[in-house]
């Protein structure tokens, strides 16, 4: 396995004083990657100054910001409907791109998009056109900036395994489309003898109101050829609650040698909630004062990271 | 060894809600005593609503904040002669001494308080007179509370070893004992390898009449006096606060006699986690400051377990 994994912190909640504390405290377990989040680069978009500060740091401290996420929501995913924000959407996605390549990300993960399908209850077919083009404007900047546009599966109708694989497909000519691969999603979709339908978080029978929740398997096998990046968290099969691996239900010893196998993988991620008590995806699996750096280091070095 | 080892960290420097995560990466490393250090017991003093806090983070998290310090400096120092403040101070050290009581402390560390003799010429016989009339209002205080005051060696004149042995042997009392600080008992110990025109200043400085004198034997003077102490290293020279093992302090020498110390109560950390410049000169930690888990680390190296 050589791709490095990126470490996930929720950097943006921190004051600007703890950023070296942090930085100090994975360094001594010997990591110096870390995911360049949605809030984070959605920040530097916004503010020149936040883009200096994290150049500064990363140049004192000898950190990489890595396997961007790309800000997302209904502002900003790939089939956002509204004709006037699309530009604007695009352009800042060109920009965030741009500075994820100076800081030497070699993926940009983006979502399709759920909110026009599930709260909008716009139909999949009259989205799926928006998506497609944002992708044919966007995938020319990415193959001239050196970064693969990575596109997630999720948990709904818009992003199921199946979309995300029908989407990435029709840009089978650019080396810069591929697929970010996250296993919690793929976990929350797919069937299992033990799983009972009535137990899915409230959200899910929201998101799928149209025909009712529809389960995936083998959302791995449909995607594996297209996978760059990975986001790796678990759950309880129910609920979106990006835990620590090993903590949910994931079956981790059958999932990561496949995980390792992907031909084309460029950078994994994690992508854990560090947070305790009850969030919007239901009662996390952390234990009290929520994760800490040090079962994070562990647990994936126990996945097969090193 | 069985005191137990309370882990120093500078709370007064992360927000409110950072700090469950900051205790579940000590309590990670199977660390549940934290040491109360003087800022936090300052903001208890000023406003009790932080005491609540202390106190509801203590239970929420199963941790104990003992080994705690007195708020210090020249309006708190038990040499203070301002009779306008001194009622007032005393009244202040009563409400702390509770305060250590109601969080399980076993100690209560004091400062003699150099800033009288160093910046107001009192001369030590005085200052002595100040000290003990405090100390005789606040004992009776602590044995009620079952709290030791603990006086700890400094770097002056007024808080040499010898200074506190006539205190310790003037009262002779249960609930008076000494907080053996590892780093100033180096700044004044001879070495060979010392070269007297690299003290600090801050050092050299606090001795007036006498003028700097060093003190060899120390821990040996105020051995069977120590009930808790506060390990930390430095260059020999300024008040450095650096992790043991970043200094010149001969760990292997000392720690057998800290382990046989036979009034100890509770050990603790008092590693500065700043980096870069400091007060007293150049601080050793790395860029970024000590991670925890080095700081348990080296604490366990030191022979200490939990």
């Amino acid at each position: 396995m050589t791709a490095p994994l990126c470490y996930n912190y929720p950097w943006h909640a921190l004051p600007d004083s703890l950023y070296p504390r942090v930085a100090r405290e994975y360094l001594d377990y010997g990591v110096d990657t870390f995911v360049f989040s949605d809030p984070l680069i959605k920040a530097c978009i916004a503010d020149p100054e936040r883009l200096s500060f994290l150049r500064c740091f990363t140049r004192r401290m000898g950190v990489k910001f890595v396997a961007t996420h790309s800000p997302f929501g209904s502002t900003y995913d790939l089939n956002i409907p509204e004709a006037e924000r699309r530009p604007v959407m695009l352009k800042d996605h060109v920009r965030a791109m741009a500075i994820s390549a100076e800081f030497g990300a070699k993926t940009y993960t983006m979502h399709v998009g759920a909110y026009h399908h599930c709260t909008k209850h716009i139909p999949v077919q009259d989205l799926r056109p928006n998506a497609i083009a944002s992708l044919e404007y966007l995938l020319p900047y990415a193959e001239k900036l050196g970064i693969v546009i990575a596109v997630e599966n999720s948990f709904e109708p818009t992003n199921s395994a199946k979309e995300v694989y029908d989407l990435v497909k029709q840009f089978d000519s650019s080396p810069a489309i591929g697929v970010c691969y996250d296993t919690g999603h793929a976990h929350f979709m797919a069937p299992y003898p033990w799983k009972k339908r009535e137990k899915y978080a409230s959200y899910q029978n929201n998101s799928w109101w149209e025909n009712g929740i529809i389960e995936e398997a083998n959302a791995l096998e449909t995607l594996q050829d297209y996978v760059v990046t990975t986001h790796i968290h678990d759950n309880t099969g129910y609920s979106d609650l990006h835990s620590m691996p090993f903590d949910g239900t994931i079956d981790w010893d059958e999932l990561m040698p496949k995980l390792f196998n992907c031909p084309r993988i460029l950078e994994h991620q994690t992508e854990i909630n560090f947070s305790d008590g009850s969030g919007w995806a239901g009662q996390a699996l952390a234990p009290t004062g929520g994760y800490s750096i040090k079962s994070q280091v562990e647990t994936f070095r126990k996945l097969g990271f090193n | 060894m069985t005191a137990p080892l309370a882990f120093y960290f500078n709370w007064n420097t992360i927000p409110d809600e950072l700090h469950p995560r900051v205790i579940r990466e000590f309590l990670d490393h199977g660390i549940e005593d934290l040491v109360f250090i003087n800022p936090v017991m300052e903001s208890v003093l000023a406003n009790p609503s932080r005491k609540d806090f202390y106190l509801g983070l203590a239970e929420r998290m199963g941790v104990r904040f003992i080994g705690m310090h007195s708020p210090y400096g020249k309006t708190f120092d038990l040499s203070l002669i301002e009779p306008d403040r001194k009622p007032l101070m005393i009244q202040d050290h009563v409400k702390a001494l509770e305060t250590c009581a109601e969080f399980g402390s076993k100690t209560y560390t004091m400062h003699l308080g150099t800033y009288p003799y160093a910046a107001q010429n009192v001369k030590l016989e005085q200052l002595r007179e100040h000290i003990v009339e405090a100390l005789e209002k606040l004992l009776p205080e602590a044995e009620r509370l079952g709290v030791v005051i603990a006086i700890e060696n400094g770097f002056s004149a007024n808080d040499s070893a010898e200074e506190l042995l006539y205190y310790i042997n003037h009262f002779n009392h249960p609930y008076l004992g000494v907080c053996y600080d590892t780093g100033h008992a180096h700044i004044v110990t001879p070495y060979p390898w010392k070269k007297r025109e690299k003290y600090h200043p801050h050092v050299i400085n606090n001795w007036i009449e006498p003028a700097f004198q060093e003190c060899p034997n120390s821990i040996d003077l105020l051995q069977p006096h120590i009930v808790t102490c506060h390990i930390h290293d430095n260059s020999g020279y300024a008040d450095q606060h650096g992790m043991p093992f970043d200094g010149t302090l001969p760990w292997e020498d000392l720690m057998p006699k800290l382990f046989n110390c036979p009034r100890m109560l509770e050990y603790q950390t008092e590693v500065s986690y700043t980096e870069g410049k400091i007060w007293c000169g150049e601080a050793l930690s790395n860029r970024g400051g000590y991670s925890i888990n080095h700081h348990v680390q080296v604490f366990r190296k030191l022979g200490f377990s939990w």
